[in-house]
C-alpha cells in the first residue's frame, strides 16, 4: 500500500491550503521530512515578500469621479439611430454610370483618332522616312555580309566576304545564258533601247 | 444517241472554259525580277571568256560610282528574268545551266508601284550563301559583290524588270 501523499497534496501543503483531517494526516507524514519543511518555509517567505511588494488590490484614483463619469455617459448616450431606409431614386444613382460611359466613349474616340493619324506600315509601301535595314543571314561558315545603301550608285549593296572563290576552270562562256540582242530589246529594261537587259 | 453525244460535248466545252478559272491564284504573276551576273576585274577583261559582253557605259559608270564596286572592267556573263508570283517562290538562274549562281526569291507583299519587298536568297555552287529581305525599286537595284573568279569578282544584280510593252 502506498502511503505517500500525492504531489497535489504536497503542493497544497506547501501553499498552506490544506485543512482539517487532510492537514493532520499530511503533517503526520511530513514530520520526518525536514526538506519539505524547509521548502514550505521558503514558500512562505516568498509569499510574504511578494505580498509586501505588490498590493492585493488597488483602488482606482478618484473612484467617485470615475464612476460619476461612467454613469453620466450611460445616461447621456444617444439612442441608437434607426437603420436608414433605402434611399429612393437620386440623381447621383444615374449620373455616375452615365459619366463612366461618357468617359469610356471619349477614350475610345480619342484612341481611334490617334490610330487613324498613325501611318500604317505595310510591307510593300513602308514609309520612306523609316530606314528599313534588312536582316542578313549567312548560313555558310566563314561568310559574312555587309549591307549598305549607295546613294552614288542609286542602289542597295551587299558585300559578301569569305565566300569561296569559284575555280578558274569553271567556264561561264560555255554555260552563259545570254540571249540575242533582239530578245533583250523585247524584254525591255530601265533604259529601253540601250543595253536594256542590265539593271 | 445523238442528243447524248451533244450533252457530253457541251459538258466538255464547259469544263474547258472553267479550267483557267480554277487555276491556283497563288501562281498569279505580280511582277518580274531580273538577275544579272557581271564579272568585274582590274585585270584582263578577256578572262571572262569570249561570249561575255561588255556592259553599257551607263552601267559601268553606275557601278564605278560606288567605291566597293569599282573595277576597271565589267563583263556581262548572264541574265535571267523570272516572274514574281503571288504565293510561290521563283528561281533565277542567270548562268544556266551551270547552277553556279542561283537566286531564289519570293514576294513579301503585293508590289506597290515600282517597289517590291522580296524574301531573297543567293545560292553559289548550290549552297545557300545569304538570305535576306530586299526592297527593290524601279531605279534602285540590289548589287551583291560575290565570289572571286579569274582575277576578278562576280557582281550579282537583282532588279525589278519593267513590264514588257505590248507589241514589242
Amino acid at each position: 500500500m502506498n502511503t505517500n501523499p500525492d504531489e497535489t497534496k504536497l503542493a497544497l501543503w506547501l501553499e498552506d491550503e490544506l485543512k482539517g483531517e487532510e492537514l493532520a494526516a499530511f503533517e503526520q507524514w511530513v514530520a520526518g521530512q525536514p526538506e519539505h519543511h524547509a521548502a514550505r518555509e521558503e514558500a512562505r517567505r516568498w509569499r510574504s515578500m511578494m505580498a509586501a511588494a505588490v498590493p492585493a488590490s488597488e483602488e482606482p484614483p478618484y473612484p467617485e469621479f470615475f464612476n460619476h463619469r461612467v454613469t453620466r455617459a450611460i445616461r447621456e448616450e444617444p439612442p441608437v439611430p434607426a437603420v436608414p431606409a433605402k434611399r429612393g431614386f437620386h440623381w447621383q444613382s444615374f449620373f455616375m454610370p452615365l459619366a463612366a460611359c461618357a468617359g469610356m466613349v471619349l477614350a475610345f474616340w480619342l484612341g481611334g483618332k490617334n490610330a487613324s493619324l498613325t501611318p500604317e506600315i505595310d510591307v510593300a509601301g513602308a514609309p520612306r522616312a523609316i530606314p528599313v535595314e534588312p536582316i542578313l543571314y549567312t548560313p555558310e561558315k566563314g561568310v559574312d555580309a555587309e549591307w549598305f545603301t549607295s546613294s552614288k550608285a542609286s542602289a542597295t549593296v551587299i558585300v559578301l566576304n569569305g565566300v569561296a572563290a569559284i575555280p578558274d576552270a569553271t567556264d561561264f562562256s560555255e554555260t552563259a545564258f545570254l540571249r540575242e540582242l533582239r530578245e533583250m530589246d523585247a524584254t525591255a529594261g530601265m533604259n529601253p533601247g540601250n543595253q536594256a537587259m542590265e539593271p | 444517241m445523238k442528243r447524248r453525244a451533244c450533252i457530253i460535248a457541251c459538258l466538255a466545252a464547259a469544263c474547258a472554259c472553267l479550267a483557267p478559272a480554277a487555276e491556283d491564284p497563288g501562281k498569279t504573276e505580280i511582277g518580274k525580277i531580273r538577275v544579272t551576273v557581271y564579272h568585274a576585274t582590274d585585270g584582263d577583261p578577256q578572262a571572262a571568256g569570249g561570249k561575255a559582253q561588255p556592259v553599257s557605259k551607263e552601267t559601268a559608270e553606275r557601278l564605278r560610282r560606288e567605291e566597293r564596286l569599282r573595277f576597271k572592267h565589267y563583263r556581262l556573263l548572264g541574265s535571267d528574268t523570272q516572274p514574281l508570283l503571288r504565293s510561290y517562290e521563283s528561281w533565277a538562274e542567270p548562268l544556266k545551266p551551270s547552277g553556279e549562281v542561283m537566286v531564289r526569291f519570293e514576294a513579301q507583299g503585293q508590289p506597290a508601284g515600282q517597289s517590291a519587298m522580296l524574301d531573297l536568297e543567293l545560292w553559289l555552287a548550290r549552297k545557300k550563301i545569304i538570305k535576306t529581305d530586299a526592297r527593290l525599286q524601279g531605279d534602285r537595284p540590289l548589287f551583291m559583290l560575290g565570289p572571286e573568279w579569274r582575277g576578278g569578282r562576280l557582281i550579282i544584280a537583282v532588279a525589278l524588270a519593267p513590264e514588257s510593252k505590248p507589241g514589242s
